[in-house]
């Protein structure tokens, strides 16, 4: 799996991004001198505005919530989208 | 502890915990259906919102203070949520309420998946704490900053 890992909890209107406690201890432990986000929410007036257009979003949510650029990210091995409930890879970047 | 008792014991240390809250100047209320949070917590002037969840638990006496367990589901754990959810831990022992253990989500779930506090009991986390004077840990770890730590509703004067 890629390094970075974010969980995403859906709701009615949107969807709540998250990095994994391990992503968030990996990052400070690189120190890249970046102060990741708590959390980016993403929202949405239906349903199906959420399912159409959430995945063209990935690659900038993980931007904002690592605040690292998105060659950087590439660099650390790419990143996955995750549902924590149950493991559920949802997406995975095709880093090298 | 029959079922009829936990429910009085669980509603108990909601009512503690919004009682709290009035006393410091925040509007609380209860979802009239439970899914997953005890009470919201209101700043009347702006709206913002936060979700609590309440769990309440009887001291037992040890040798020099309480130890106390909670469980806590595993899904609503690890799940981020807008706005996300804080847990107050409410502790009654023979004299009285215990100081809150007040903790956010995703603390909770790092203290348990980074530095294992906790341990996985069926479809969840059992967290038990133990206090001593004024010392608040959890399977070894430190849990003495989330004691009492109200500061994220600071006492407001209307």
């Amino acid at each position: 799996m890629a390094q970075i890992v974010v969980e995403v909890g859906k709701q009615m209107n949107g969807a709540t991004f998250q990095l994994s406690p391990r992503t968030r201890m990996m990052l400070a432990k690189r120190d890249l001198g970046v102060t990741p986000a708590t959390s980016v929410f993403v929202a949405f007036d239906t349903k199906k505005a959420f399912e159409d257009r959430l995945g063209q979003m990935w690659p900038q949510i993980v931007v904002l919530l690592t605040g690292l650029t998105a060659e950087e990210v590439e660099n650390l091995g790419g990143f996955s989208i995750v549902n924590p409930a149950d493991d559920e890879v949802l997406f995975q970047s095709h880093a090298a | 502890m029959s079922r009829r008792q936990n429910l009085y014991v669980g509603r108990s240390g909601q009512m503690a915990v919004m009682a709290e809250l009035l006393w410091r100047g925040w509007n609380v209320a209860f979802p009239e259906v439970d899914v997953g949070e005890d009470v919201f917590v209101v700043k009347d002037d702006t709206g913002d919102l936060w979700r609590v969840q309440v769990k309440t638990a009887t001291a037992r006496v040890q040798k020099n203070g309480y130890s106390s367990q909670f469980y806590v589901a595993l899904d609503q754990l690890r799940t981020p949520r807008s706005p996300d959810l804080v847990y107050v831990f409410a502790i009654r022992s023979s004299s009285g309420w215990e100081p809150f253990i007040i903790v956010e989500r995703e603390a909770l779930r790092e203290a348990h998946e980074i530095y294992g506090a906790g341990s996985a009991s069926k479809g969840g986390v059992v967290f038990r704490f133990l206090a001593n004077g004024m010392v608040l840990g959890c399977a070894g770890q430190d849990f003495g900053i989330y004691r009492n730590d109200w500061s994220r509703w600071p006492v407001i004067a209307h």
